[in-house]
């Protein structure tokens, strides 16, 4: 099996990772296109619709030819469209399990228009929702999943009821899309030294690195951080700054993910930094990607930078070397 | 504390002082596109003085609103990539510069509960005649 085999565990990008060139205006959405085949980071593409594509979720006839031609002529594959359950629209209450299904409709019926076979869904959206959407889907031949991403587990309970209503519905449009996020082994230095210029305390740094990684679920975790943060008197944006972080990154092993694995359509490969020998700081991607390759993950797993919260830089040097990481992996793998 | 998005919140070359008052260009501090439901004016002061909520508009897709009709519009949407523009009905002196501060608070509707603060200062620059 290698990167370029079309089968198993393929590459790709999400346009998310390069947040910071486009919200400056400095790219467009077609020239971040033409970079991700130029920096050779493809074949996959994933967008998040609300960024990429001005008016979402209706796209007109004239981008979606646009986005067919630009994808052709890269060589590169629509991959994932990221989606998003937007229950707290109204201020004050959430929305129906009919409401949210209302909402997400129309975006499952933009990807299918621009060539998408895989949409990222969210837990705000109930698994209600989604099982009402389950015709919708199916009648378009795309598969929906929402994100598992810090700081949710394959047993947290809001992933427990998609996966019991997973297996009453058994439907295989249906899915989950992991986010390595979710299986880090710590903090990312990046994000502690942005922090660090910014002048958050070190007494505050090393509180968050004492208890993030211990036992317990990420919200009682956070807590215990705000508790014995307020004791310390910090200021509160630092302890924001800081308690943010329990809900970006949490530490589930590799090997819980096999336990979904038949249902994994997509993969959001969260990274932040790379130490000298090329490998992630905070995120073991040595002992993940084995867990997907041999647990025989058949789809795209799109790069992922989530660099607009801590930095300026554009992402793209940053997502090949996660590209180098991943190829390098799948070759020893074999 | 500033976040990532201080930097970019306000756009001095799209603000200005008007016979009004004063026009400030603001980018949404967020990476996609929100509904202006979700979008809170928190605080704005011009140098130092709070500006009344009620002497504030926003200018968006054409279209100007008074600040506390913002949590109504579920369908009026802040593309990513436009600039708002915040326009102050106040008295300013149009022959000094005027420091702004704003905090912008986001509601990101797909994780109820977060509240997303940014803020940024700038200086409206007086309008000076080439010499």
């Amino acid at each position: 099996m290698s990167a370029a085999s079309p089968f198993g565990l393929r590459l790709g990008t999400t346009l998310f990772s390069f947040t910071n060139p486009f919200h400056a205006r400095q790219y467009s959405f077609e020239q971040l296109i033409a970079k991700v085949a130029e920096l050779n980071v493809g074949p996959g593409v994933e967008l998040v619709g609300f960024q990429s594509i001005r008016g979402f979720p209706a796209v007109s006839d004239a981008f979606a030819e646009r986005f067919r031609e630009l994808m052709y002529q890269y060589k590169l594959t629509p991959s994932a469209l990221s989606i998003n359950a937007d229950a707290a629209i109204r201020r004050g209450r959430l929305q129906t399990p009919a409401e949210s299904a209302a909402y997400l409709e129309p975006q499952i019926r933009a990807a299918a228009k621009l060539g998408f076979r895989v949409v990222r869904s969210q837990f705000a959206a109930p698994a209600e929702a989604v099982e009402r959407l389950v015709p919708l889907v199916e009648k378009l031949a795309i598969r929906i999943g929402p994100e598992i991403h810090a700081p949710l587990s394959v047993n947290s309970p809001p992933v427990i009821a998609y996966r019991e209503m997973y297996a009453r519905v058994n439907s295989p449009n249906l899915g989950f899309i992991p986010d390595f996020g979710a299986s880090a082994r710590t903090l990312p230095a990046s994000y502690l030294n942005m922090l660090r210029e910014r002048g958050v305390p070190e007494q505050l740094l090393a509180l968050a690195l004492e208890i993030w990684p211990g036992p317990g679920d990420s919200a009682g975790k956070r807590d215990e951080f705000n508790r014995r943060a307020a004791a310390m008197r910090a200021d509160p944006a630092a302890a924001s700054s800081l308690s943010v972080m329990f809900s970006m990154l949490s530490p589930q092993p590799p090997e819980a993910w096999q336990e979904i694995m038949h249902q994994v359509i997509h993969i959001h490969g969260k990274f932040y930094d790379f130490d000298a020998s090329g490998s992630e700081t905070s995120i073991p991607y040595e002992s993940i990607l084995p867990v997907f390759i041999k647990g025989g993950f058949n789809g795209f797993m799109s790069s992922e930078w989530e660099g607009h919260i801590f930095s300026q830089a554009s992402g793209f040097e940053y997502v090949q070397q996660h590209h180098a990481l991943c190829r390098r992996i799948i070759q020893n793998i074999g | 504390m500033e976040n990532n998005f201080s930097h970019s919140l306000l756009s001095e070359s799209e603000s200005r002082m008007s016979p009004d008052g004063i026009e400030l260009g603001v980018r949404l501090p967020w990476y996609r596109a929100l509904p202006l439901s979700v979008v809170e004016v928190a605080s704005l002061t011009v140098d130092g003085r709070p500006v009344p909520t009620s002497d504030i508009c926003f200018m968006i897709n054409g279209k100007s609103f008074a600040l506390d009709a913002l949590a109504d519009l579920t369908e009026e949407v802040w593309y990513v990539l436009d600039s708002g523009i915040l326009t102050l009905h106040t008295a300013v002196e149009p022959r000094a510069d005027h420091e702004v501060a704003l905090q912008l608070n986001l509601y990101p509707p797909y994780i109820p509960g977060l509240v997303w603060v940014t803020k940024a200062r700038c200086t409206i620059r007086t309008a000076r005649e080439a010499a």
